[in-house]
């Protein structure tokens, strides 16, 4: 009697099998439908080169109240002009970000640096911090961001000094509440009212709290915040913002025409149409600086 | 002796139940990343696309211009060197006007037999580098626009797709 009680108490293991060999089949499934990068398209309208001679019809009559509003992406400079005028050049320092393979690491170059043989191949190919050295013709392909570090400027022969400026951990600049770049990080803290270059954007920051309206700055109670170069992409979005409030009643205040040189990279060209979709600019033109 | 083959005879049992717990973490995470939705494009090989903001994704099939370090291709098929583009002083590249005219010809006979606008279409969505020089850029871009794909797109990977 005892011997059959013991029995009964083994409890037998449901057969796994059949629900593993299902998973083992949904998973590569599943795994050929992924998209571990998810892609987005940018429209835009027709180039247009302003130097093209123009058609034999007449141009239009010039409205005094368009907004005409213009980027132009130079090397070393960004420039705007709207109804006529030209606001003061944000000057800015190319620097490129590498991601080493050998390493998973980041190291920035000013691309000035590099020296370039007969053939296009770079001399002096960028260095990981593992003391390993980048591929000399494919360097460029590990290239992870361009940044425009701005710059400070008292006359054309001053080299200039980089300006920098308190980001989130989300990579956005601050701005107090005078509307300016926020330059020291004691001035972000908890309690502190700042903003950042979106929209309704005001916002109190607190540290391990998060609510409509306030914003948690810390991560594992310390304050996540970061002094560093401003982006001249930023420059430019504080001032799309500003002319965008400004003249919102423009007959084209919808369009922007951005130009650039010829040997401008497509990654700064969508970068700026970014900055200016973002700031309400959405019909975006394309041109060429003459003589690019 | 009998009793040593008895021991070495029996079928081992492998325990399933850590397999199954692993295997439904992974199921549970390619779920959550799965895109019901598909995508309309492909990135190509050979380019690093530019990482924007924009969050808007192809909602039909376009025909794809693909400019790479070495290739202009349309539709995978090689049509001229980029280096070539780039030392052109004209706006128009040849090569490419050439055979976008007759890829537009086709939609454009295709279009009329479905009883559509045959002025309508004329998508192309561009994939570049985002090294690409913008007078190889604009070029190619001219090229698609005077040829009769005048709805033009950029392909770029989307900043934090998640949002």
């Amino acid at each position: 009697m005892a011997k059959n009680l013991k029995k009964a108490d083994k409890v037998k293991e449901p057969d796994m099998l059949p629900i593993m060999s299902l998973m083992t089949i949904l998973i590569p499934v599943l795994l050929t439908m992924i998209a571990f990068q998810k892609l987005a398209i940018v429209e835009i309208n027709m180039p247009e080169r302003s130097d093209a001679t123009q058609e034999a019809a007449p141009p239009p009559e010039p409205d005094d109240n368009a907004l005409n509003l213009t980027v132009a992406l130079a090397k070393g400079y960004v420039e705007i002009w709207a109804r006529g005028g030209s606001l003061p050049k944000v000057f800015f320092r190319e620097m490129w970000t590498f991601r080493c393979k050998s390493d998973n690491d980041t190291i920035t170059y000013d691309p000035s640096g590099f020296e370039y043989d007969a053939d296009g191949v770079v001399k002096n190919p960028p260095k990981c911090q593992d003391g390993t050295t980048m591929d000399a013709e494919k360097f460029k392909y590990s290239i992870e961001t361009i940044g425009l570090w701005t710059l400070l400027r008292t006359s054309e022969e001053d080299p200039g000094v980089v300006q920098m400026s308190v980001y989130s951990k989300t990579d956005s600049a601050y701005l107090n509440v005078e509307n300016e770049f926020i330059t020291t990080l004691s001035d972000v803290k908890p309690g502190a009212v700042v903003a950042t270059l979106t929209e309704s954007s005001s916002r109190k920051l607190a540290c391990g709290q998060s609510a409509p309206g306030v914003e948690d700055i810390c991560v594992d109670g310390k304050p996540a915040i970061s002094l560093k170069p401003r982006s001249a992409y930023d420059e430019l979005a504080k001032t799309l913002i500003m002319i965008r409030n400004r003249f919102i009643d423009s007959p084209d205040a919808d369009n922007i025409i951005v130009i650039a040189d010829d040997d401008t990279a497509f990654d700064k060209i969508i970068n700026l149409m970014d900055r200016a979709r973002d700031a309400g600019f959405p019909k975006i033109q394309l041109a060429v600086l003459q003589g690019g | 002796m009998a009793r040593k083959a008895r021991k070495y005879g029996e079928s081992a049992e492998v325990p399933l139940t850590s397999m199954m717990d692993v295997m439904t973490i992974i199921l549970v995470f390619l779920l959550k990343q799965i895109d019901a939705e598909g995508q309309l494009i492909t990135a190509a090989e050979n380019l690093v696309l530019p990482t924007s903001t924009s969050k808007k994704v192809p909602t039909e099939v376009s025909m794809g211009v693909v400019v790479d370090q070495n290739w202009v291709l349309v539709d995978g098929q090689q049509i001229t060197e980029t280096k070539k583009v780039a030392e052109q002083d004209s706006l128009l590249v040849e090569a490419l006007d050439k055979v976008l005219q007759e890829k537009r010809a086709v939609e454009k006979e295709a279009m009329l037999q479905r009883g559509e606008d045959a002025e309508g279409g004329g998508k192309v969505i561009i994939q570049l580098d985002k090294n690409t020089h913008f007078g190889i850029m604009y070029k190619v871009m001219a090229t698609c626009g005077l040829s009769g794909f005048s709805n033009i797109s950029f392909a770029v990977n989307m900043k934090n797709p998640e949002d």
